[in-house]
């Protein structure tokens, strides 16, 4: 039981426990407070039950709650003046919204007469109509549009709309009057009236259609500016559909928009084709709301303007502006706006032709694109043209995307856009015809060097070229040409004609040959003519003279060209001349002449040969020269021909014998040389004979003579050798024995036999002295020395000094002086000198010997003198006293031999030189000599 | 010496002549300037030859001491002896004075050249022979050394 009591305790005694605690804790306001519920027993349902009736209250609670908040917060924003007035007609509640409406705070109006708020001359009924009103409360709406009017507290009035309602709080009687300042509404009920009017008279006089229509689209009315516009009357159309009225094809979306406008939406302006009585599409423009009155539609509104003629204008302007455009996109030209340094446009060209897009070029400096040589000459153009400097085109390199450079012209124009100035550059690409330009400036200049290079080569020709016109009038002319012209440049003859220049017939001849060059159009070819130079002579000239046609093929003149030929002919006749000449020495010569080819065999023989062998000229020809001479001659002849021939001799000369036809043997002296072309090429020789048969044979015998004469001198050195030895061997006997004699027997024999052996001794002497000297003269030739520098002076001195007893004994005085050096034998030279000296001493007379020797340079000699103030010699001595043994004065008056000038003269002429005497008897003697002086080099 | 021995003993002298005239006058000359010779004539270049070489009749002939040779001889010219006399080892040393008339260049250029010890023309004039004659005596037998014989 215990268990049992304690299991119920805590089976029933816990829930009202906390049946009890719930109510009491709902009770403090925890209304969400619930009581944990087992529904199992009865406990549990009370739990549940008030649990549920908790939850009412909570609910009805909420409702009141939510009310008040609801009516509180409609009083604090509702639209309208909110006022409650007790039933003494004080007001006891205002709403924010009244303070507003009459300018009074809450404080300034609660308990205050509701008629502070309405004007004075209404308040006394006021009072009396509020009292009325408490008796019979009724609720009056607003909109009844009585004429009530509000007072400010600035004491201006308002129309205001003003609804009453009785209330009751508390089993108290309250009005609640709400106010509403209809000064707005009256102003747009008034308005609306005015507008109302105005779009009547509007809607009669619009020039745009204006229609009403029903729901179902049945037009309603029409005003008059339909009429004008479609052509029909309205009578026509009203009460009848708009459907009929609208294009086919703009009807689908015309009642699309229709439908939508009965929707109450206001759909946009839309356009739609109508007909036209004419039927004509008239383009409206339209618009149209739905008509509502009182939430019941009364009509469709609209408003059609005719656009048709804007529509025509704005295509027009379409397609004006789509030619503009497309203009402007491709234009072959770049063009560019550029706005403040910045490039705001460019079109697709100018894209294309700096390799970037738009939105590459546009923002950037149009400098950017320049290359960096160019740049300074762009700002600066830019410049200009900002200060209103003049248009022209200008010359720059750009840079394209790629790298690559063009040249491009620009020409830009400043002009105004939205007030700022902006460049207008039209910018084209002219790098093909900067090329072309290239092109064409180099080969105008390749032309015009062509043309100088042909001027000049012209001008250096020796022959004259010129050009005339068809009248024979010069156009141009080389400088040789001009030279005979008389003229130096070509102004000087242009325009004139060889009328101007030449004499008459020549001229008249030169006309006529080009005349008929031109007329013909045949080339006048290698004519000969005469002309007459600057200086009066005449010249002779080839000339070629052909017509000149232009590419039409017709002839607009000629060129001319002339050779001089002058010196040619000239040539040509003395060539004859000398050809004949030559013939004529070749015929006639006295020399014999034959022309041999290269194998010997005679071409051609002239008389004199032919007559010096014997053979007539055919007989000659094709005869090789080796037949007619000699075998002894014919291998050396032979030999020296081939010499001449194989180039290593021109010519040769050798004597030689012919043989003539009959056998005759003849001697020549023949000079054989060769004859080559201009390529020096052998061509044949000549051969020249001079019959040397009698000089030969003068020669041979001269030669015998000679070797006669060189015999006999021969003997006669053996002669003198003999005479030099063998003689003086007996002399020696007779001289030695007659002293040997003399000297023993002197006295001892009478004085004639003294007188005998004298004689004989003397005899002997003389004979001895005779030898020698014969010996010293034969010997001069054989026993000479060689030549060789001899210092004439040195000679001199020696000769005096042998001289010297004779010198002494004479008392003579000899004066040598300007004596030269020259190729001589010493001692022969010596011996001249001292024969000389000693003659000039021995033939003196009794005054002292004066002897002058000297020497004089003459004719490429030296002339040796030997003057004395001696005898002298007879004239017709002279030559005698040089002839051996002769002697002109007997050996008593003066001793000698006769040979000293013998000696002298043999010893000079071995010298080269010769000896003679200047002298008259009493007047002293002069011995001249000369001796060579050889080249002048001693 | 050679004074004492030229004192005690003539000087033997071999002259070559065929002139008479010439040896008489060279004897003549000698005998006046009284120098004591012994002067051996021969006068044809054979015998002078046989003489040196003592040959036949010569074998007891002495050995001069100075030969004059004159150059024409007859059967042997002057120029063959003395080729012979140079080219003989025994005669060779012996001195040879050519004494001739001959003046000719090449004459004297052959004396030498066949190693003649001395050249002489004789004079025309007999004073000046004497003075050779004298001078060939004082020259070669009083200055000169000679080999001994």
């Amino acid at each position: 039981v215990a268990l049992l009591g304690v299991f119920l305790a805590r089976t029933f005694t816990e829930p009202v426990h906390q049946l009890i605690q719930g109510a009491e804790t709902i009770s403090g306001g925890s209304l969400d407070y619930r009581i944990p519920v087992d529904v199992r027993d009865e406990i549990g349902q009370l739990a549940g039950a008030f649990n549920e009736m908790a939850d009412n209250l909570r609910r009805s609670l909420q409702e009141i709650w939510e009310s008040e908040k609801k009516f509180r917060g409609l009083l604090e924003t509702a639209p309208d003046g909110i006022v409650v007035v007790n039933s003494d007609g004080h007001i006891v509640l205002v709403n924010p919204q009244t303070e507003k409406v009459f300018g009074y705070s809450r404080d300034e109006l609660l308990g205050k007469p509701v008629e502070i708020l309405m004007p004075e001359r209404f308040r006394e009924v006021h009072v009396e109509h509020r009292q009325g009103y408490c008796a019979h409360p009724i609720t009056r709406p607003m909109g009844l549009d009585l004429a009530l009017v509000g007072r400010r507290k600035d004491g201006s009035e308002f129309p205001a709309d003003i609804s009453l309602s009785p209330l009751e709080i508390e089993g108290r009687a309250f009005v609640m009057s709400l106010i509403r300042d209809i000064t707005k509404r009256k102003q747009v009920e008034e308005a609306l009236r005015d507008s109302e009017k105005r779009y009547r008279d509007l809607a009669e006089t619009a020039r745009d259609i204006i229609f009403a229509l029903s729901g179902d689209g049945i037009i309603i009315s029409l005003n008059p500016a339909f009429e004008t516009i479609t052509g029909w009357l309205r009578t026509e159309w009203i009460g009848k559909p708009f459907e009929a009225m609208v294009h086919p094809d703009d009807l689908p979306h015309t009642m699309e928009l229709f439908q939508r406008v009965l929707q109450g939406e206001a759909p946009p302006l839309f356009e739609a084709r109508i007909l036209s009585k004419s039927g004509e599409l008239v383009i409206v423009e339209l618009t149209a709301t739905l008509q509502v009155r009182d939430g019941k539609m009364i009509s469709v509104l609209g408003i059609a303007r005719d656009i048709t003629e804007r529509k025509r204008i704005e295509q027009e302007r379409q397609e004006k502006e789509a030619w503009y455009r497309m203009l402007l996109e491709k234009y072959p030209d770049g063009v560019a706006l550029s706005v403040e340094d910045k490039v705001v446009y460019t079109n697709p060209t100018l894209c294309e032709m700096a390799g970037y897009t738009v939105e590459e070029m546009v923002g950037r400096s149009p400098v950017e694109f320049i290359i960096q040589e160019d740049r300074e000459r762009v700002i600066q153009r830019i410049r200009e043209l900002l200060a209103g400097g003049p248009e022209y085109p200008s010359q720059y390199q750009v840079v394209k995307k790629d790298g690559s450079h063009r040249a491009i012209e620009v020409i830009s124009r400043c002009i105004s856009h939205d007030g700022k100035p902006t460049l207008l550059s039209i910018i084209r690409d002219i790098t093909a015809r900067k090329r072309a330009e290239e092109a064409l400036r180099e080969r105008t200049e390749a032309l015009t060097e062509e043309r100088n290079l042909l001027r000049t080569l012209i001008d250096n020709l020796p022959d004259y070229i010129f050009i005339k016109d068809p009248e024979s009038r010069f156009v141009v002319n080389n400088v040789a040409h001009l030279h005979v012209l008389r003229a130096i440049t070509q102004d000087e003859v242009a325009g004139k004609t060889d009328f101007d220049i030449f004499p008459r017939e020549l001229a008249e001849q030169y006309y006529a040959d080009e005349q008929m060059v031109i007329r013909s159009g045949t080339p006048l070819i290698n004519r000969e003519e005469t002309t007459i130079d600057p200086e009066g002579r005449q010249q002779w000239l080839l000339t070629t003279k052909v017509p000149v046609r232009n590419s039409q093929g017709q002839i607009v003149g000629l060129v001319g060209m002339s050779r001089n030929i002058t010196t040619l002919k000239q040539t040509e006749a003395a060539l004859r001349e000398s050809e004949a000449r030559y013939r004529a020495i070749f015929d006639r010569a006295a020399l014999g002449i034959g022309r041999v080819d290269l194998e010997g065999r005679t071409v051609e023989s002239n008389r004199a040969l032919q007559e010096m062998l014997g053979y007539s000229a055919g007989e000659l020809q094709s005869m090789s020269f080796v037949e007619f001479t000699h075998p002894d001659d014919a291998q050396k002849d032979w030999d020296l021909f081939q010499e001449l021939i194989t180039g290593q001799r021109d010519h040769f000369q050798m004597e030689k014998r012919f043989i003539q036809k009959d056998g005759r043997l003849i001697w020549v002296n023949l000079t054989s040389s060769l004859v080559r072309d201009a390529a020096g090429h052998p061509q044949f020789a000549f051969g020249m004979a001079e019959d040397i048969t009698a000089r030969k044979q003068a020669e041979e015998e001269l030669k015998q003579a000679a070797a006669e004469l060189t015999r006999s001198n021969a003997e006669l050195e053996q002669f003198a050798y003999v005479a030099s030895h063998d003689l003086q061997e007996p002399l020696r006997m007779v001289t030695s024995y007659l002293q040997l004699l003399e000297r023993r027997y002197q006295g001892q024999l009478d004085e004639k036999a003294d007188k005998f052996i004298a004689y004989a001794v003397e005899g002997a002497a003389r004979m001895q002295t005779l030898i020698q000297e014969l010996l010293a003269y034969s010997r001069v030739g054989t026993r000479g020395q060689p030549f060789a520098p001899t210092d004439c002076q040195a000679v001199a001195e020696a000769a005096v000094a042998n001289l010297g007893a004779a010198i002494q004994e004479s008392g003579a005085v000899v004066i040598r002086a300007g004596l030269p050096t020259v190729l001589a034998d010493a001692t022969q030279l010596t011996q001249v000198f001292q024969n000389l000296i000693g003659n000039a001493i021995k033939f003196r007379r009794a005054a002292p010997p004066q002897i002058h020797v000297g020497a004089e340079r003459e004719k490429g000699a030296w002339v040796f003198r030997v003057r004395d103030n001696g005898i002298g010699i007879a004239p017709e001595f002279t030559e005698r006293i040089f002839v051996i043994f002769q002697r002109l004065h007997s050996r008593d008056e003066y001793p000698g031999t006769g040979m000293g000038l013998a000696i002298c003269k043999k010893i000079v002429e071995r010298h080269g030189g010769r000896i003679w005497v200047e002298s008259e008897p009493g007047q002293g003697s002069t011995f001249y000599f000369t001796l060579p002086d050889r080249g002048g080099i001693l | 010496m050679m004074k004492s021995a030229a004192s005690l003993k003539p000087i033997e002298i071999l002259l070559v002549e065929d002139n008479r005239g010439d040896v008489d006058l060279t004897l003549e000359t000698l005998e006046e300037i009284k120098v004591h010779t012994t002067l051996h004539v021969i006068t044809d270049g054979v015998e002078a030859l046989a003489f040196l070489r003592r040959e036949g009749a010569y074998s007891h002939a002495p050995r001069p001491d100075l030969i004059l040779l004159d150059l024409n001889l007859p059967k042997k010219d002057g120029r063959e002896v003395l080729a012979e006399i140079k080219t003989d080892e025994h005669l060779r040393r012996i001195p040879v004075v050519v004494l001739t008339t001959s003046q000719a260049e090449q004459d004297i250029l052959q004396s030498y050249d066949l190693h003649a010890n001395c050249y002489i023309t004789k004079p025309v004039d007999l004073d000046q022979f004497i003075q050779i004659v004298q001078a060939i005596e004082e020259f070669w037998l009083t200055i000169m050394r000679l080999p001994a014989r």
